[in-house]
């Protein structure tokens, strides 16, 4: 970079900004490319677990076997929905396993309580880094506010050094100082719109997953109910 | 955060935020410059009268002809009108000695003098040097008493001042006064007699001859001639210098503060010696004037070098005698209109414009 070149392009206004302010720039940039990494990953997540869940309640409502499908979903990954089932069938098959009769008591109580946390810790992973963002698009003009005060700062120091008050003199300090507030801005608004934006799909998951808890739970409810009856009646 | 196709997040985002600084860079590296902004500067378009008219101050043109000569006079006038009560009657009476043998002081045409009488603040600021050199009571005088007036005005009045003390100051004015309608009637007969000007021209003459007129017969014979002829002898050099030109300049009309272009020391000697030249060619005068009298005549001239009014005699003689050498003069001046001047000094018309001239006969023999 020559001089003249130093005045006016966006490296020169960076290599010539005081430590503070190129420290600030490089934080915000950081900030920048790990705002929008979240919003890729979280993007493509949200995406997946959709695509998942409509399968998956395609396969639990076309009435096939519960056993079979829990057989399918507890050999590999899974997400959302069949998380939750897989969850609850678990709980099921370990209490029909101890072969208690008082295991029938709580069995109700107890695959409710293992949704709510399986939903939990679905909505927990769904959220996790979207504080990021939104610590980002608060703090982010702050940041750049602040690089920008301090630029004005040392550029009018400058000024005062150089008892030269001409506007030639006074712009790039300002511009490289400026810099750093356009830096703010430009990752604080992409990382609100989309915190926004994701917030909003996690409330839509955690509805449609808390949906699904209750139906399935209710089934099993009815399932429970069936085979007390029966066992009452071998009784 | 790990790297992984799952969650392709960070290179994604680098990935793009790379490209977007290189877009950055490449779009940013020249700013582009503002289109030069003009800045506007509030101009006047003055005319060619305008300028003029700034420069010389107050001239007004109420009248055609007899005024455009008063009016001069009276507008250099009041320039010095603050000190004029006391320096102009003053001045009169120094001046009168210098002019008779002085006259020639050429070096000093540029400092702008008084126009009423021109002569006079050369001789002022010839003087100077002879002041020191002469009588000792004179340049003692003189000092004190500059310096209050001079605060009023200019640097160049103290030299007049000092004189005008000794020759007793008060006195001049009352005389001037008085003696103009006497003399005005009386010479304005005489003028009207013997020129064949026109009745305008003369009463222009009036006012301006009982002044110089009056005042310089009076006092230069009276009061100085003695002294001034011993001061004049001693500077055998100034002498010689000034005796070259009968012309004697008229300090420029401009006002002391206008900005206008100032004529250099050799371009009024360059003009002077065209002048000279010329009205040397148009001047006969046969007789000899045992007396020191120098007929000044004030000549207002027209950018081409033509007469722009009738030329007035500042200094009516008073012995008839000598009525003819004036005429001479006066016919001279009549005879060589229009002058034949260069184009170089049309831009500074304002400066030589108005002049007064000095008929010397011994310059014309010698």
């Amino acid at each position: 970079m020559n001089e003249v070149a130093t005045e006016v392009s966006l490296l020169g206004m960076f290599w010539s900004a005081h430590l503070v302010v190129k420290i600030v720039m490089i934080g915000l940039l950081g900030a920048s490319v790990w705002c929008w990494a979240i919003i890729v990953n979280k993007i493509i997540l949200f995406r997946r677990l959709a695509g998942a869940m409509d399968k998956f309640e395609n396969v639990f409502w076309s009435g096939s076997s519960l056993e079979d499908l829990y057989q399918t979903l507890s050999q590999q990954p899974t997400q959302g929905m069949a998380t939750l089932f897989v969850a609850a069938m678990r709980e099921w098959k370990r209490s029909f396993s101890s072969g208690a009769a008082s295991a029938f008591m709580g069995l109700q109580a107890r695959i409710e309580k293992v949704l709510d946390v399986s939903i939990a810790r679905e909505i927990e992973q769904l959220e996790s880094q979207l504080l990021v963002l939104a610590s980002v698009a608060s703090a982010g003009p702050f940041v750049g506010l602040f690089g920008t005060v301090w630029g004005i700062m040392s550029a009018f120091r400058s000024i005062a050094a150089s008892k030269n008050t001409s506007l030639a003199v006074v712009a790039p300090g300002i511009a490289e100082a400026l810099f750093a507030t356009a830096i703010g801005l430009f990752a604080a608004i992409p990382a609100l719109i989309f915190y926004n934006m994701l917030q909003g799909r996690v409330a839509r998951a955690q509805a449609r997953m808390e949906s699904f808890a209750d139906e399935f739970s209710s089934i099993l409810s009815r399932q429970i109910d069936h085979m007390a009856h029966e066992r009452d009646r071998a009784a | 955060m790990k790297l992984s196709l799952n969650e392709p997040g960070v290179i994604v985002s680098g990935l793009a935020h790379v490209a977007l600084l290189a877009a950055a860079l490449i779009g940013f590296s020249q700013a582009k410059p503002f289109e030069e902004a003009q800045e506007s500067v509030p101009v006047d378009i003055i005319t060619e009268n305008q300028v003029n008219e700034i420069t010389k101050g107050t001239k007004t043109a109420p009248a055609a002809q007899k005024p455009a000569v008063q009016a001069t006079k009276q507008a250099d006038i009041p320039e010095p009108k603050p000190r004029p009560p006391e320096v102009e009657a003053q001045k009169d009476v120094p001046t009168p000695p210098p002019s008779l043998k002085r006259e020639p002081d050429p070096g000093q045409d540029e400092t702008p003098a008084e126009k009423p009488v021109p002569t006079p603040p050369q001789r002022v600021a010839a003087l100077p040097p002879p002041t020191p050199t002469p009588p000792v009571p004179t340049p003692p005088l003189p000092e004190p008493r500059p310096t209050p007036p001079q605060d009023a005005e200019a640097v160049e009045p103290p030299k007049p001042q000092p004189r005008p003390k000794p020759d007793v100051p008060t006195p001049p004015k009352p005389d001037v006064k008085p003696v103009d309608p006497k003399q005005k009637a009386d010479l304005a007969a005489q003028i009207a007699k013997v020129l064949d000007a026109k009745p305008t021209p003369t009463p222009p003459k009036p006012p301006s001859r009982p002044k110089s007129g009056e005042e310089t017969p009076d006092s230069k014979p009276r009061m100085n001639s003695a002294e001034i002829s011993k001061l004049l002898s001693k500077e055998p050099p100034g002498q010689k210098a000034s005796s070259a030109r009968d012309l004697s300049q008229t300090a420029s009309l401009g006002a002391p503060n206008a900005t206008a272009a100032r004529m250099s020391p050799s371009l009024w000697a360059g003009l002077d010696g065209l002048m000279l030249d010329q009205y040397k060619q148009c001047w006969t005068y046969l007789g000899l004037s045992s007396e020191h009298y120098i007929p000044q005549i004030k000549v207002e001239f027209k950018a081409d070098g033509g007469l722009a009014a009738q030329p007035s005699l500042l200094n009516p003689p008073s012995d008839p005698a000598l009525r003819s050498l004036a005429e001479s003069a006066m016919r001279a001046v009549r005879r060589c209109d229009p002058l034949k001047i260069p184009a170089q000094y049309a831009p500074y018309f304002q400066q030589w414009k108005s002049r007064i001239l000095r008929f010397d006969p011994a310059e014309l023999q010698g």
